[in-house]
């Protein structure tokens, strides 16, 4: 049961009409995941790593114009299901969210501790006892005491607040929680003690994760697997030692050298800007930010390379190795 | 380089009401002093509530400190009343750090970049102004300029808007810019290309940069002098190479082993040297007021108010681990 998998996407597409036309936000995107992993998705603002995660709960837009593809979690392809269902059977109790913001979205005039333990007593038809004793354990595993229950969202700091977004996500013990930039507005201490929790509950409980950001450095604080993204697709995706320390895509290697390191040379960036994904560029989508641009990769699409078991490219460099 | 900027000794304390009868002074800024030239960037680094917003806003005069003094090229401008400021509204700028709520949405950018021009008086035709416009444009490397003039806010990238509150800041052709946290909310990949940009209009120009961040990777690489803040005081001061590679403040210690880098050993340990939330400045503890974050605190720690002295050349710490000499 350890290795097998926990979440398989396959071939999915999320598309979104605009008055520009048709956004390919996701664009034929295929992961794996095992139980017990991490997986870090990280990419430029834009480049639909947060509309895989609403593609992977089904958490659709109304103005969507295109959802296919398959992502099978648990036995059970949510792209097939319909909304009803989806609410029933998967979201909080399968797959919960932590939505980029969400602590600034927590009900000021509720007290936190019944908005943690809420999604039992209306998806689970909990008991208010049975609910709130549960409660006050899961948010004792994310680090907060036992008198945090009854205070309201005010009295709470920035890091609190967050673990408490992330207990309620914790509520109904799902198999995977998604985290979308989850400390991106706190303090560098904050975000280490937050990034501590998770580590502990991933060991602790097992716990599977999507964790993303665009801080290639910060997935790799819990990242056992990172995929990079650009422009709604899967550019590079292997271990976090595979995709660290010999990124093979020219993007992957970008966002590393862009990270300001304290010791070492000043930083790089990724020159240009992200593309419109209601017109994506043609052939290879980085052609034209990537330093190491062929002919070939301004009008073919390059196919995705296996280099190694687990660990795939998206980029025509690599075309003749695998042969 | 000559002097540009003085701050002396400067406190700013906010009057918050606590209660019916009891009022409370938050010491946001608590005896500051920072000077800077012509042409050099001195980065504040801090958390959230380490007053480093605070002290750019009465850098720029937009707050009158509670006591100190504000010297601009010389002159006391700390009680000057606002209407004898136009000369220093015009050489003094401000970039803030949300490029998605700090410019008008229902603006393009030839009018947000125009703007000033029209407050200050300046070009007295469309044409001169528009002129003046391209040539900030081209300076922020948003290119060919004519085709970004009549776009609105929500048609650009977050870098993008970024660079448009950079040519705000420039096209009065300021001598003295603070910026806070502008790049706090420009993706990762991005940072660095818009800290390059602004040193090199720092360069053209020979503009005099505050460079104010809670992230100490990218001021040591982009800052000529550092000063780490913590609730209201400098606790640190030094080159930015100096204070990396010895750093004495344990709070400047813990802000350096907190910055993340790529490696994927970072899964299996978990991070050091957390600190404990950051502490309000609305009921700053006594003594040192890092104390009770510290690993190292003494009894001496709670009760008296470490100096800010100068261990060796040109650093500066404030903290009891180093009595002077």
């Amino acid at each position: 049961m350890g290795q097998s998998n926990l979440l398989s996407i396959d071939g999915l597409r999320l598309y979104y009409r605009s008055a520009r036309g048709v956004v390919r936000a996701v664009d034929n995107v295929s992961l794996t995941m095992r139980v017990g992993e991490a997986l870090g998705i990280v990419g430029e603002s834009g480049c639909g790593k947060s509309s895989l995660a609403n593609a992977i709960i089904k958490f659709l837009p109304p103005n969507t114009e295109l959802y296919e593809g398959s992502v099978v979690i648990d036995g059970v392809d949510v792209v097939k299901l319909d909304e009803d269902e989806v609410r029933r059977r998967i979201r909080w109790r399968v797959v919960s969210m932590v939505f980029q913001g969400a602590m600034n979205i927590l009900n000021p005039v509720i007290r936190v501790g019944f908005q943690v333990a809420e999604p039992l007593i209306v998806h689970a038809g909990a008991s208010r006892e049975e609910a709130f004793r549960v409660a006050r354990e899961v948010m004792r595993r994310v680090g907060l005491s036992d008198d945090v229950f009854n205070r309201y969202p005010h009295e709470l700091s920035g890091g609190m607040k967050q673990r408490i977004v992330i207990a309620t996500a914790l509520i109904m013990s799902p198999k995977l929680v998604i985290l979308d930039e989850p400390t991106s507005a706190l303090d560098v201490s904050i975000q280490a003690q937050i990034m501590n929790m998770l580590k502990r509950l991933k060991r602790e409980l097992g716990l599977s994760m999507i964790f993303i950001t665009h801080d290639i450095a910060l997935a790799s604080d819990i990242s056992d697997r990172i995929a990079v993204m650009y422009a709604g697709e899967v550019v590079e995706v292997g271990s976090a030692e595979q995709v660290l320390l010999s990124p093979h895509h020219p993007y992957t290697q970008k966002l590393i050298a862009a990270t300001p390191r304290l010791r070492g040379p000043k930083p790089d960036f990724v020159p240009g800007q992200p593309p419109d994904l209601t017109s994506p560029p043609s052939g290879c989508r980085f052609h034209p930010r990537c330093p190491y641009v062929m002919e070939k990769c301004r009008h073919s699409e390059p196919p995705s390379i296996v280099v190694k078991d687990g660990w795939s490219v998206k980029c025509w460099l690599y075309a003749g190795e695998a042969g | 380089m000559t002097g540009l900027l003085k701050l002396q000794d400067v406190k700013m304390y906010f009057r918050v009401r606590k209660g019916f009868f009891r009022s409370v002074d938050v010491k946001a800024v608590d005896g500051v002093s920072i000077s800077l030239k012509r042409g050099e960037t001195l980065a504040l680094v801090g958390e959230s509530g380490s007053g480093k917003t605070t002290l750019a806003r009465v850098s720029l005069r937009l707050l009158k400190p509670t006591s100190g003094r504000i010297l601009f090229d010389g002159k006391d401008i700390t009680d000057t009343p606002e209407k004898e400021l136009r000369w220093f509204r015009r050489r003094a700028q401000a970039i803030f750090q949300d490029p998605y709520s700090s410019l008008d949405p229902f603006m393009t950018v030839r009018q947000l970049v125009e703007e000033p021009l029209i407050l200050h008086k300046i070009g007295s035709v469309s044409d001169e102004r528009l002129e003046l416009v391209v040539r900030a444009l081209e300076d922020v490397k948003l290119t060919p300029a004519e085709e970004f003039l009549g776009k609105y806010p929500h048609m650009l990238s977050g870098g993008q808007r970024q660079r448009v509150g950079i040519a705000r800041a420039l096209i009065l052709k300021p001598e003295y810019i603070a910026a806070d946290e502008p790049v706090s909310m420009v993706d990762a990949s991005s940072r660095a290309e818009i800290l390059y940009l602004m040193r090199e209009l720092q360069e053209k120009h020979d503009i005099a940069f505050l460079y104010i961040t809670h992230d100490i990777a990218t001021a040591r690489h982009f800052s000529d002098k550092l000063a780490v803040m913590h609730l209201g005081k400098i606790v640190e001061f030094s080159e930015p190479a100096e204070i990396v590679e010895n750093p004495l403040h344990p709070y400047t210690q813990a802000l350096i082993d907190a910055v993340p880098e790529p490696d994927p050993a970072n899964r299996f340990r978990e991070r050091k040297s957390v600190m404990g939330e950051p502490l309000s400045p609305a009921n700053p503890p006594s003594g040192c007021n890092f104390h009770p974050r510290c690993p190292y605190a003494m009894e001496k720690c709670s009760k008296q108010t470490p100096p800010l002295i100068e261990i060796k050349q040109g650093h500066y710490v404030a903290c009891h681990l180093y009595p002077g000499k």
